[in-house]
């Protein structure tokens, strides 16, 4: 019996060793057999000098990509927002962003799906006592019938004391919800909490960039 | 006994020549690839297997960093380049939550915070692939720290034992590339939020080590 499981055990570890040398065979072989990388043809031809000098003006170009003086970038995972100069934090938020939920209109076509934009943005508006005027999901959402009338439509007191809009409807703003700052809850605004806001506001300018990941 | 240690001399700086060029070859195509990238506004994740690190970045400013606890490969080497995100494909995908119109009526917003049906950071996978174009893949597991992540990862190595050998040989009768690299985070959290960063179709540029 002890004979046979020392077999067993014996062709398991050959049979392992035998798989990793194989595959590592495989592996030179391939390597061997795949003729190198291909290069833009006009790097190849390029001396090493040349590529010192091409690669530092391309350094120098991206940092001209980078923003000059204050940005803001926004967590959307972890629901935190930062304030930077270069790469020094000037101040940090706890925030609310999208909640990710999906929205169908009853008996329509029309699909809402409630995410926090990614990417590059900048300041484009900034509001002081901001008025929402509520699209028609936020009427759906609450059974409701969207109504014709545009003053039923505004709402004075969601937002808080400012807004910075960012693009397509979209606003960094106040909320009534503080509890829930840190959680993933909004329908793509930005949310933060009253005493982050003002300083966020009084900070920034119109065409400040804001980074959302 | 000169000459030879005069040629063994010359031989090294040869070879150092030829790393260095290397690595500027791999430096200019990266940053000819990241200037085009950092003109527009979306972000792009930044593989420096070099320094075991992965980067996510916008207009060339660094937004989040996740360190590589361990690395492997398998098939043909991964070039410097800049690659293509065609999938990220899990076992378990989160699923968002459609919301019911009027009985979910600010629901979210009266419980206290408490069993909101969201997507959140802990709803994101911690074991993931990333699928580019040309064959190449990259799978993403976290350094495991309870019993069920120390097993889960010993089956999954195991089957890569298994199936990888099997792969390589196929992609080798097809002609066709196969890469697959995998990568080991030092949390489930870093997984994690890797996995809600990135985006299908999303830009990568990778530094070989």
């Amino acid at each position: 019996m002890k004979k046979k499981l020392f077999l067993a055990a014996a062709a398991a570890i050959g049979l392992f060793i035998l798989l990793e040398l194989g595959g590592l065979a495989l592996e030179i072989f391939v390597y061997s057999k795949s003729g190198g990388e291909t290069l833009a043809p006009g790097l190849q031809k390029k001396t090493s000098a040349e590529l010192e000098r091409r690669n530092k003006a391309n350094r120098t170009r991206l940092r001209e990509c980078r923003p000059y003086g204050l940005y803001v970038v926004v967590d959307t995972a972890a629901n935190r927002l930062s304030l930077k100069k270069g790469e020094a934090v000037v101040r940090e938020a706890v925030i609310s962003c999208g909640s990710g939920d999906v929205l169908d209109e009853p008996g329509g076509t029309r699909r809402w799906t409630f995410d926090t934009p990614r990417g590059g943005f900048a300041v484009q508006s900034k509001l002081v006592n901001p008025t929402w005027i509520k699209p028609d999901w936020a009427f759906i959402e609450e059974g409701e019938k969207p109504p014709s009338d545009y003053n039923s439509r505004i709402d004075n007191d969601s937002l808080g004391d400012f807004a910075l809009g960012f693009g397509d409807g979209f606003f960094i703003h106040g909320t009534l919800y503080t509890r829930l700052l840190g959680r993933n809850v909004t329908h793509g605004c930005v949310r933060l909490g009253d005493k982050d806001l003002k300083y966020l506001f009084e900070s920034v300018g119109l065409g400040t960039r804001i980074f959302i990941y | 006994m000169l000459t030879g240690l005069l040629l063994a001399a010359a031989a090294f700086g040869s070879a150092l020549q030829i790393t260095d060029r290397r690595v500027l070859l791999d430096q200019a195509k990266l940053l000819d690839a990241e200037v085009a990238l950092a003109k527009s506004n979306k972000s792009y994740l930044y593989f420096d297997l070099s320094s075991n690190r992965v980067e996510l970045r916008i207009q060339g400013v660094m937004l989040k960093t996740w360190d590589v606890a361990d690395y492997s490969q398998w098939g043909r080497p991964l070039p410097s380049g800049s690659f293509k995100l065609e999938k990220k494909e899990a076992l378990r995908t989160p699923k968002r939550k459609n919301i019911t119109p009027a009985a979910d009526k600010n629901k979210d917003e009266k419980n206290g915070g408490v069993d909101l049906e969201v997507l959140e950071l802990k709803d994101m996978p911690g074991h993931f692939n990333f699928e580019f174009e040309k064959g190449i893949t990259m799978r993403f597991k976290a350094v495991p720290h309870k019993l069920s992540m120390r097993l889960g990862n010993f089956f999954n190595s195991l089957g890569r034992l298994l199936t990888l050998p099997m792969k390589t040989i196929l992609a080798s009768l097809r002609k066709s590339n196969f890469t697959d690299i995998q990568l080991v985070l030092r949390n489930e959290i870093d997984a994690q939020g890797l996995y809600w960063a990135a985006e299908d179709g999303m830009s990568v540029l990778v530094l070989r080590k």
